[in-house]
């Protein structure tokens, strides 16, 4: 025992010591910087990211299809005539053509902008329109929000709703993410099945495990959000048939790395799948699509345009935070595979000569 | 990128072509011998169907009815029957090590993939004469008048199907329990062909023109085509040391 690990360390020291010190300097210290720099700026945009989103900082999307806002277009009614106006919010630069469009710098406009339809009346607990006191044809008027317009009920389903739907901030990137992992992953085995570069295996390897990770992520926020919202954990709809294909996909791959008997095969064999992949993915992507047929599909994605600043900004955010940190990941999951057969290349390295002879149990 | 086979010459009497009929009869010629390949499959295939028929129990296959039924129970068997007969396809180059052998004959090592899909093709096509016909007899469609467009339709899908099959199981075959990971391989890559054979079966089995599906019978040749393409171009660089 004592024996081995002498020989072990002098097997290291012997090896590392002359030829080795090389390793340990230069590119690889300015490597390993590089990537405890990234790791660090995605701890921090993680970090950052939740604070924003759970902290109340980004509207949910539930919430915005409530408040008015420029490119909106309201029902009104007038509480005293009970005339029904429908009217649309211009930018309010631009001057309205029609009756029915009304600039956002008009005073109705200035009144009406991020208002919600309904508020919450305290003594029912139920959804009322919001009254609104504005200006139009050159005198003041009450408006309602048009009462006999279907309203969403303001109440505690809308409530719960807010804290599951902030899963999207999450549940999209890692889904923009995944279908990057699956281009990588196709593109680093090309690259490997032409120049054999060992690196480009350790990429395609690394994109793999990332890959099934963020899959992994996008599959389990995905029902959790969308228990509350529509009642099931899952339905046969083509995002959803398309994620979990991909994930088996992901983890043929990986199980394929595991149990093969060697690094070459494994590396030949993935690389024939990675690559195979990518040109089936978006076969199973059309074919998933048209499978459902005429079933009434809810969309995943945003609710309508996007006009407020706020959600836009905080899918950026999002989309950044987990960019980075997919790409911090890969980087060093590659170089942890690097140094890995580094190691096993120096520990198959015969020993030396002058070190006497090797013993069997240092191995 | 074929994996270097093109400098070989032909040999003495044999073309591309030639070379890989000579590989598919070669294993024809095994399999007709002892049938082992061809009856596990059969029995297999068997036992799916009659498990679904008593799953399912007789209420239901009566308000089913043949044309929501059969696609299903049809396409489910052939796919797990032929997943266990393609194992045996490079089990016996495994276990006698005849690849280094096959790789170092003087033709292209894509006519190696040819000849094992030609061989394939023929045994899982005599798996679904037989199983057609059972499934007429115990599901009561009449095969007779849907025969062509039947036929049509399950040979598209089985192409693709075999031709994806052929090279998996090339792939698996050096890995440790390669078997294993065969079907968890082929079936997600596979799926387009599923929905679009239990589509297509369905419409052929009412006796409906075809041209109702005929965006899934495209779909499904384009899906072939590109199998074909990618495994001729890939298998080279598999099998190559």
């Amino acid at each position: 025992m004592v024996m081995r690990d002498e020989s072990l360390t002098a097997m290291t020291r012997g090896s590392v010591g002359a030829k080795g010190a090389n390793h340990a300097s230069g590119a690889s210290r300015a490597g390993a910087a590089a990537s405890a720099l990234l790791a660090a700026l995605a701890a921090v945009l993680m970090f950052g990211a939740i604070w924003m989103v759970f902290g109340g900082y980004v509207p949910t999307t539930k919430r915005q299809a409530q408040r008015v806002e420029v490119g909106s277009t309201v029902r009104l009614k007038d509480v005293e005539s009970g005339e029904v106006l429908t009217l649309t919010l211009l930018p309010s630069g631009e001057t309205p053509r029609t009756a029915s469009e009304i600039s956002a710098g008009s005073v109705l406009g200035q009144a009406l902008l991020g208002k919600e339809r309904t508020t919450r009346d305290a003594a029912t607990d139920r959804a009322v329109p919001t009254i609104v006191e504005g200006e139009m044809d050159g005198r003041a008027r009450r408006f309602r929000f048009d009462p006999d317009a279907p309203q969403m009920p303001y109440d505690k389903k809308i409530e719960a709703l807010d804290m599951p739907q902030r899963i999207f901030y999450f549940h999209v990137p890692s889904a923009i993410i995944t279908f990057l992992a699956v281009f990588l992953v196709g593109g680093a085995s090309l690259v490997y099945i032409l120049t054999r570069s060992r690196f480009w295996d350790r990429v395609a390897r690394s994109g793999a495990e990332l890959g099934i990770l963020f899959c992994s992520i996008v599959l389990l926020t995905g029902p959790i959000w969308a228990k509350p919202e529509w009642g099931h954990y899952w339905t046969w709809e083509w995002r959803l048939n398309f994620t979990a294909i991909l994930w088996l996909i992901y983890l043929g791959y990986n199980l394929v790395r595991a149990y093969a008997s060697s690094a070459e095969e494994a590396s030949l064999v993935s690389a024939v799948l990675g690559l195979l992949a990518v040109p089936l993915v978006p076969l199973v992507y059309v074919a998933a699509e048209l499978w459902e047929g005429s079933h009434p599909k809810p969309t995943l994605g945003r609710a309508g345009a996007q006009h407020d600043p706020l959600v836009s900004n905080g899918f950026l955010f999002c989309f950044l935070t987990f960019f980075i940190l997919f790409s911090a990941l890969l980087v060093l999951r590659t170089r942890l595979l690097g140094l890995e057969e580094e190691l096993e290349r120096l520990k198959r390295r015969p020993a030396r000569a002058e070190r006497g002879p090797a013993p069997e149990s240092a191995r | 990128m074929s994996g270097g086979g093109t400098s070989r010459s032909p040999a003495a009497g044999g073309s591309y072509l030639g070379g890989a009929l000579r590989i598919a009869g070669k294993d024809l010629r095994l399999e007709m011998r002892r049938l082992t390949g061809l009856t596990s499959m059969l029995v297999l295939a068997i036992a799916i169907v009659l498990a679904f028929a008593f799953c399912f129990g007789l209420p239901t296959l009566r308000r089913l009815g043949p044309e929501r039924l059969v696609p299903g129970v049809l396409w489910i068997s052939l796919l797990f029957s032929s997943l266990s007969g393609l194992r045996g396809a490079f089990a016996s180059e495994r276990e006698r090590e005849t690849l280094t052998a096959l790789v170092l004959c003087p033709i292209d090592p894509s006519a190696i993939y040819l000849g094992k899909l030609f061989s394939n093709l023929v045994v899982v096509g005599t798996l679904e004469a037989i199983l057609l016909p059972l499934t007429a007899v115990l599901f009561g469609w009449d095969l007779a008048s849907a025969l062509p467009a039947v036929a049509l339709v399950v040979f598209l899908h089985t192409l693709g199907f075999v031709a994806l099959g052929t090279l998996f199981s090339a792939m698996v075959t050096r890995l440790r329990q390669g078997e294993a990971l065969l079907a968890i391989l082929m079936l997600p890559l596979s799926v387009p062909l599923i929905i679009s054979a239990g589509k297509a079966t369905a419409v052929a089995i009412a006796l409906a023109p075809l041209t109702e599906v005929r965006f899934w019978l495209g779909l499904t040749a384009a899906f072939d085509a590109l199998t074909l393409a990618a495994s001729l171009l890939l298998f080279g660089f598999l099998v190559e040391e």
